[in-house]
């Protein structure tokens, strides 16, 4: 197969030691951004631009892939740990990995979230390998209709986090649909929203609000009711080491979150979020444990965290084979090749193999780093856990002011910070769930500006969404996700007469 | 625009079923939560008069979605304290190993974290992060119970140079220096 | 609009008076003495790409970084910071409210900025600022997927003439370059801008995608970001926004073989010559001997190998105009893009 030994090639590149070392750097500044909220890979490889300057293409390029899959596990690692996701793509993991965390069960999350990625970062770079120009094709028949019949398939996680009452569950949905509207409208330019603060023009980061919802919202609520009475948690129960039966449990949710997280991080508005939502409402839907969701379920971390590292490789799929960056990071990394005078797109893989093929080879190799990297200091990690609350919930606030400043530059970004606290601080108080407002943040925004797209490219013909084969496919599947369950439990109930119970979720 | 009937007497619509009623104050609290919900609503569809719609053309304005949003938070909203009314308020918000949902609220507690927070926003540029931050750390820790102040003190001051140092003068990730300006330069 | 056409021509007329002071100053050979006695920058200099990492103005400012430090224009440091968003008015508004007299530091800036600032109702305005230079810009071009029955220019327009809103252009955001191209053109050709049907994406990868995939009739872009797929022939460029002959030689026609090799849209036809250009602005109050001293940094800058290899390789035009020149185009354009946009229905 000519790939093989292209990608043979390109591993004698990346294998040199000194390549290796790029990769090193790489990967340790990509965990160490990626932690930090609001900060991800995008801005770090920008930073970095001026200083790769006397590197070679090639070594530079290495050390950039680095920067992107370090940034996706350092995300996941306080999303785990701290209830603060690093990245949009890591808040999903925050659901049930920091509830595994505060059940002693950290360890496993975060082993299941670093053994998730490199299996899905492995699985996704041979995707990346071997399908890519198949894919890139695929990818250009998703129109504006297309990604909105997707946009709304991810919006049946929400059934999956909705928690026992509809009606919290909608408020929580509203509240993130309201906070997406904020901003510039993205097809007419007009600022919406913004009550005059130029702040706001650039719409809310749907970081802060997962850090304000979760971490700021949470350390109100403990503070305002410690316990007392237990002076130390143990961060550690049982075993260390996932156990066997989270293996057994966390496989196949690694490789449904790869092929999930891969085919749609390579479209070209996919983007890493909306695998992580599908990916969780599936589990949720296989798992034979649906009462641990909401509680530290280990599938909800392994699924959406292969997906998001699988979506990472994907993205790199219409960068080198059309030359399109369909992500912040990928569009710097097109301004590097730029930089470098490569021209990328359709006729990279012709002109330039020794970097391709050296670029990919160093993503295998980046992955198994990140691995070996990471497995060491999880048990480091946990002991963050242990130390006292107090000091704990502190961190945690300083930690995410530094995201949302670092982030924002600005006043205004840390009082939308601690407004979306105190909301949060409400939502736990009222039992509603935080889970539906993050999805509401994320994929409302997104659900307007595709739907508009459509209507606006067919002339406001709104049939277009179901006379587009592929649109419409999609949109059934969406529709017998949400209403199938509950129809096969009518027509259950009706052949079996009324056995009673069966209304309870 | 108050939008549901806060005159109906609360006992009227309990359900029997209802387990052990909570106190009335959580009610009550519970309703102006909703009618919050309902005055976002609103708040959203008046302010929706204001986005100007470009006469250039657009199948669907930058207004379709903001009402639609607008109708859907006040019927929620009215919906929810429906609900509430009819008895159905908040199960104990529970599982968290570090907190005991059946305690009152420590309002001393929380108004000491306001005040940490709002020190940390308004110290940020003109003292910047490093003092910020470790001022907002030693008040945090203080008002939620650790009283080895010098010891927190410490960590608050040794962390917050360390962030600096990384993400500031390494990453070149834009933090205000502060008075520490002379210092970072 | 009454009080902001006062207010630019009070700053006008201050700018005149200035730079006759500068001509009655030329007599002595001034330029060289300033530059001598130019103590600029006097610390660290600071430069602002009021967007996001990655895209033009980022772009620029770090490029700048660069070959101002490697061509030694600038002996300190200089640093790169990004404040994003709402077409740079948030950066611009930084820039004025924070950094007045501050001479060691400048924002980058450009086309979009000017359209940003009356979409967003931005309280702070390029009259405000200290112009240093007008620097690169980059042409833009009209492409069609391979696979489109539009071969050239005028087959495209006689559909849009006869339905203009049958015709979906895809671009960059709403009231960027992209899209005030297309609404300049329409007007060009008696077509109402209004019922321009113009589909804004965020970023130049999604726009492309929807043209490539035939989602869009048509795409709008500077040639740069779709060079490669108009190269490898996968988009067919139908005309370029350059200008049809470069007889004054001051403007180059288009940029690189690429570039020289679509016909312009004043080759066929349409009186319309748009780039997407950049500059370089100062806080305002700023002494005007320190700005002569920044502009000559720039000159130098201009005149340096190091500059024009960088602008070679992105494939960008020299458009440099510096001081008043670049003063009085700024003005200029200011008052064709809120024209432009307020009959486009965006602002007003």
């Amino acid at each position: 197969m000519d790939s093989l030994s292209n990608l043979a090639d390109g591993f004698s590149v990346a294998l040199t030691p000194e390549n290796l070392l790029w990769a090193l750097v790489g990967v340790f500044l990509g965990t160490l951004v990626g932690v930090l909220p609001g900060i991800g890979p995008a801005l770090t490889v920008a930073l970095l631009l001026p200083v790769t300057y006397s590197l070679e293409p090639i070594q530079a390029f290495i050390m950039f892939a680095g920067i992107y899959y370090g940034g996706m596990y350092g995300g996941s690692t306080t999303s785990i740990l701290l209830n603060t996701p690093g990245e949009s793509a890591s808040i999903i993991t925050a659901l049930e990995g920091n509830r595994m965390a505060k059940r002693g069960r950290g360890a496993a999350a975060l082993s299941t979230a670093a053994i998730g990625s490199f299996v899905a970062g492995t699985i996704a770079t041979l995707g990346l390998t071997f399908l890519a120009p198949v894919m890139a094709d695929v990818a250009l028949n998703f129109g504006p209709a297309e990604y909105l019949a997707l946009i709304i398939l991810a919006f049946t996680a929400i059934t999956a986090l909705l928690g026992s009452s509809l009606v919290r569950g909608l408020v929580s949905l509203f509240f993130g649909l309201a906070i997406g509207l904020i901003g510039i409208d993205a097809l007419t330019g007009q600022p919406r929203f913004t009550f005059g603060n130029q702040h706001l023009l650039n719409g809310v980061d749907v970081v802060t609000v997962a850090v304000g919802l979760f971490a700021v919202g949470e350390t109100l609520w403990v503070a305002s009711r410690m316990r007392h009475d237990k002076a130390d948690v143990e961060p550690i129960k049982g075993s260390l080491w996932m156990t066997k039966d989270d293996w057994r449990r966390s496989w196949k949710p690694w490789l449904r979150g790869t092929a999930i997280g891969f085919p749609i991080g390579s479209l070209p508005a996919g983007g890493a979020e909306i695998p992580t939502f599908l990916s969780y409402s599936l589990e949720k839907k296989l798992t034979d444990h649906p009462e641990e969701f909401g509680k530290g379920a280990i599938e909800g971390v392994a699924g959406p965290e292969a997906a998001n590292n699988a979506s990472a490789a994907g993205v790199l799929v219409p960068l080198l084979t059309l030359g399109l960056p369909t992500s912040a990071t990928a569009a710097i990394m097109l301004a590097a090749f730029q930089r470098y005078n490569i021209q990328p797109g359709p006729q990279l893989f012709d002109r330039n193999p020794d970097l391709v093929w050296g670029l990919i080879a160093s993503l295998y190799i980046g992955n198994l780093m990140l691995l070996v990297l990471n497995l060491p200091l999880v048990g480091l990690w946990v002991k963050l856990l242990s130390i006292p609350r107090p000091l704990l919930y502190g961190g945690i606030l300083v930690f995410a002011g530094l995201g949302t400043w670092a982030q924002s530059q600005s006043v205004t970004g840390l009082v939308v910070l601690y407004a979306i606290g105190i909301v949060g601080y409400l939502m736990r108080r009222f039992d509603i769930p935080v889970g539906p407002a993050v999805v509401g943040g994320i994929l409302g925004p997104e659900a307007e500006t595709h739907f508009r797209r459509a209507m606006q490219i067919s002339q406001g013909d709104a049939s277009v969404f179901v006379t587009r084969p592929l649109s419409a496919t999609i949109l059934a599947v969406a529709v017998v996700l949400i209403f199938g369950p509950r129809v096969w439990r009518l027509w259950q109930r009706h052949r079996g007469g009324n056995t009673g119970g069966l209304a309870t979720e | 625009m108050t939008a549901e009937p806060a005159d109906v007497p609360n006992s009227a619509v309990d359900e029997p079923s209802t387990p052990p009623a909570p106190s009335g104050l959580t009610r009550y609290a519970e309703i102006l939560v909703a009618k919050g919900v309902v005055a976002m609503g609103i708040v959203i569809l008046i302010d929706t008069q204001d986005i100007s719609v470009p006469r250039a053309f657009a199948s669907v304005g930058p207004r379709v979605v903001p009402t639609i949003v607008g109708w859907g938070l006040v019927t929620i909203g009215m919906w929810y304290s429906i609900d509430v009314l009819r008895g159905k308020t908040a199960a104990p918000a529970g599982d968290s190993e570090d907190a005991d949902p059946t305690l009152p609220a420590d309002w001393a507690v929380l108004g000491g974290l306001a005040i940490a927070l709002v020190a940390y926003a308004v110290l940020m540029e003109p003292a910047g992060f490093v003092i910020a931050s470790a001022a907002l750390f030693v008040m945090a820790t203080f008002v939620m119970g650790s009283r080895q102040v010098v010891r927190d003190a410490a960590i608050g001051v040794v962390v917050s140079v360390i962030t600096f140092l990384v993400f500031s003068e390494w990453l070149g990730i834009r933090l205000p220096a502060g008075l520490l300006e002379p210092i970072f330069g | 609009m009454e009080t902001r056409e006062s207010a630019g021509l009070t700053r006008r007329l201050a700018v005149a008076a200035v730079s006759c002071l500068m001509v009655i100053g030329s007599f002595v050979p001034v330029a060289t003495v300033m530059a001598q006695d130019c103590e600029w920058p006097s610390g660290t200099l600071q430069l602002m790409a009021p967007a996001a990492a990655g895209g033009g103005w980022d772009t620029t400012a770090r490029e700048l970084q660069r070959v101002l430090g490697e061509e030694g224009i600038v002996e300190g440091d200089v640093e790169v910071f990004n404040v994003e968003g709402a077409g740079g008015t948030i950066g611009l508004s930084e820039l004025v409210s924070e950094h007045a007299g501050d001479e060691n530091m400048l924002m980058v800036m450009g086309l979009v900025m000017i359209g940003g600032i009356g979409l967003n109702q931005s309280p702070v305005t390029l009259d405000q600022v200290t112009p240093i230079a007008q620097l690169t810009g980059e042409y833009e071009v009209i492409v069609v997927p391979a696979d489109s029955p539009y071969q050239t220019l005028d087959d495209l327009i006689v559909d849009f003439e006869a339905d203009p809103t049958a015709i979906s252009w895809g671009g960059g955001s709403a009231g960027g370059t992209d899209h005030l191209l297309i609404a300049l053109m329409a007007q060009q050709l008696g077509i109402d801008p209004v019922t321009v049907n113009y589909v804004a994406f965020s970023g130049g990868g999604e726009a492309l995608a929807s043209v490539l995939g035939g989602q869009t009739t048509a795409g709008v872009s500077g040639l740069g970001e779709w060079a490669a797929q108009i190269e490898s022939g996968e988009l067919r460029a139908l005309a370029i926004s350059g200008r049809a002959d470069s007889a004054d030689g001051a403007t180059p026609v288009a940029e690189g073989d690429l570039g020289a090799s679509i016909p312009t849209l004043q080759d066929q036809g349409i009186d319309l010559e748009l780039a997407n250009w950049r500059g370089i602005v100062a806080p305002p109050e700023i002494s005007p001997e320190s700005t002569a001293c920044i502009i000559a940094a720039f000159d130098e800058l201009n005149a340096s190998e190091g500059w024009q290899a960088t602008i070679e390789q992105y494939g960008w035009s020299n458009l440099y105009l510096a001081g008043d020149e670049f003063d009085v185009y700024l003005d200029e354009q200011i008052v064709t893009i809120n024209q432009t946009l307020t009959e486009l229905g965006l602002i007003g």
